[in-house]
């Protein structure tokens, strides 16, 4: 009963047009009909050959003839041969026939450590779509009021030609909102020295910015239809905590 | 009303040659209609609906000494059901047609040639509608709307992820709903 509401419910938030039309049968069936299966079915397996036979199973006495009194003689010729070869193994002993270069253990950890590649910041940041791009914008913006709040509020002689010239170029960038156009003319070095010069982790930023790209996320369709999607994804990240 | 037999009593007493028909014939008697309906959504006919229904017992008496009774009698039933309907259709549209224009139109023209169909009651346009849809997913939108199938059990019987069949649903939905209101 709850399983049939909520199925009632569900389609009334997706379309309360096909809650209108209501699920009412409009094919009919000639009288009878359904009556009459049941024989039909029997009277057409009735003409198939075999359908009656009984089920072939695998019963336990379907074995060769003799086969279980032979079965421990068998079992124990088995076990005396396995024993015997163990026995020649013994003797053998366990001696290495093998050999290795001299020193050669003693090189490995560094010549394995030498194949393995540097950890290099191959995560592209272009397109700048990512939250990294989103994080440094958000810095940025702070950034960029902080230094009109101070200009403003200051306003001294210090003001030089160059405040001028910042001061304007971000009132013109705030009243165009062309923020994000602005961004995206920075390269990723210029982003980096920015971030580091404000204390932010840079790789941790990377590490999210790439996980986070457009090919990593669900579809914006799964957000609506899927409660849990948005946990999902940040559990991916672990980033629930 | 007479209570329905339970399914683990029928298909013990199915596997006692003695009582093998009496057995299947509760059986069929206990799921042809919910099944016949399943099956004739999505192959419109009567006639048609009617041989896939015996045919699918008929193959449900041979395979049923092997059905694992872990799962639902009824969930299996409605797998091989909804089976041997896409498989009837995928047949039907190979040999009645040859361009993809003739495949779309297919189950619609035979909608029309329904004797009840009557092209001013939304009820059939709702059925013109689900005629627009793939195949699979004509039979996630029939099991949730018509019969009110749980996504856990229709997961079981398309053997699809509870979230695909979910999200496939609501397209459907939206789907019908474009089609009803725009055409």
């Amino acid at each position: 009963m709850n399983e049939k509401l909520n199925i009632q419910s569900e389609l009334e938030s997706l379309s309360p047009l096909l809650k209108k039309i209501g699920n009412k049968n409009v094919f009919s069936v000639p009288e009878g009909y359904f009556n009459e299966i049941p024989a039909q079915v029997l009277q057409q397996l009735h003409t198939l050959p075999g359908a009656f036979l009984p089920n072939i199973q695998t019963r336990p006495q379907d074995v060769p003839a003799g086969y279980f009194e032979e079965l421990a003689g068998k079992i124990l010729e088995r076990v005396k041969k396995e024993e015997e070869t163990s026995a020649i193994l013994m003797n053998i002993g366990r001696d290495n026939v093998f050999t290795v270069p001299e020193g050669y253990f003693d090189n490995l950890p560094t010549a394995i450590l030498a194949q393995i590649p540097r950890r290099a910041k191959v995560i592209s940041l272009h397109p700048l779509r990512s939250a990294f791009r989103y994080a440094v914008a958000a810095a940025l913006t702070g950034l960029l009021g902080l230094s009109i709040f101070f200009m403003v509020q200051k306003n001294t002689p210090r003001t030089s030609g160059v405040d001028k010239v910042v001061l304007a170029q971000a009132n013109k960038i705030i009243a165009n909102k062309s923020f994000n156009d602005v961004l995206n003319t920075l390269s990723e070095s210029d982003i980096e020295k920015y971030l580091t010069a404000q204390g932010q982790d840079v790789d941790a930023a990377l590490v999210f910015s790439a996980a986070a790209d457009d090919n990593a996320l669900p579809e914006p369709e799964e957000y609506l239809l899927n409660d849990k999607t948005l946990d999902h994804v940040l559990q991916q990240f672990n980033l629930t905590n | 009303m007479s209570q329905q037999p339970d399914d683990k009593e029928l298909l013990l007493q199915f596997k006692n040659a003695s009582t093998r028909e009496a057995a299947y014939t509760q059986i069929i008697k206990k799921y042809q209609e919910k099944l016949y309906w399943h099956i004739r959504r999505l192959v419109i006919g009567h006639d048609d609906a009617n041989d896939v229904l015996q045919n699918m017992f008929i193959k449900v008496w041979k395979n049923l000494d092997n059905f694992r009774e872990d799962s639902q009698l009824y969930t299996w039933l409605y797998r091989i059901a909804t089976n041997e309907s896409l498989s009837f259709i995928d047949q039907a549209k190979r040999k009645a047609t040859t361009s993809m224009s003739d495949h779309e139109d297919y189950y619609s023209n035979k909608l029309k040639s329904d004797k009840d169909f009557d092209s001013k009651k939304l009820e059939w346009k709702l059925q013109l509608a689900i005629q627009e849809l793939p195949e699979k997913q004509k039979a996630v939108f029939n099991l949730r709307y018509f019969d009110e199938m749980p996504y856990e059990e229709m997961s079981k019987v398309l053997e699809t992820s509870e979230g695909a069949l979910k999200a496939s649903y609501h397209h459907a939905v939206k789907k019908i709903e474009d089609y009803i209101l725009n055409r």
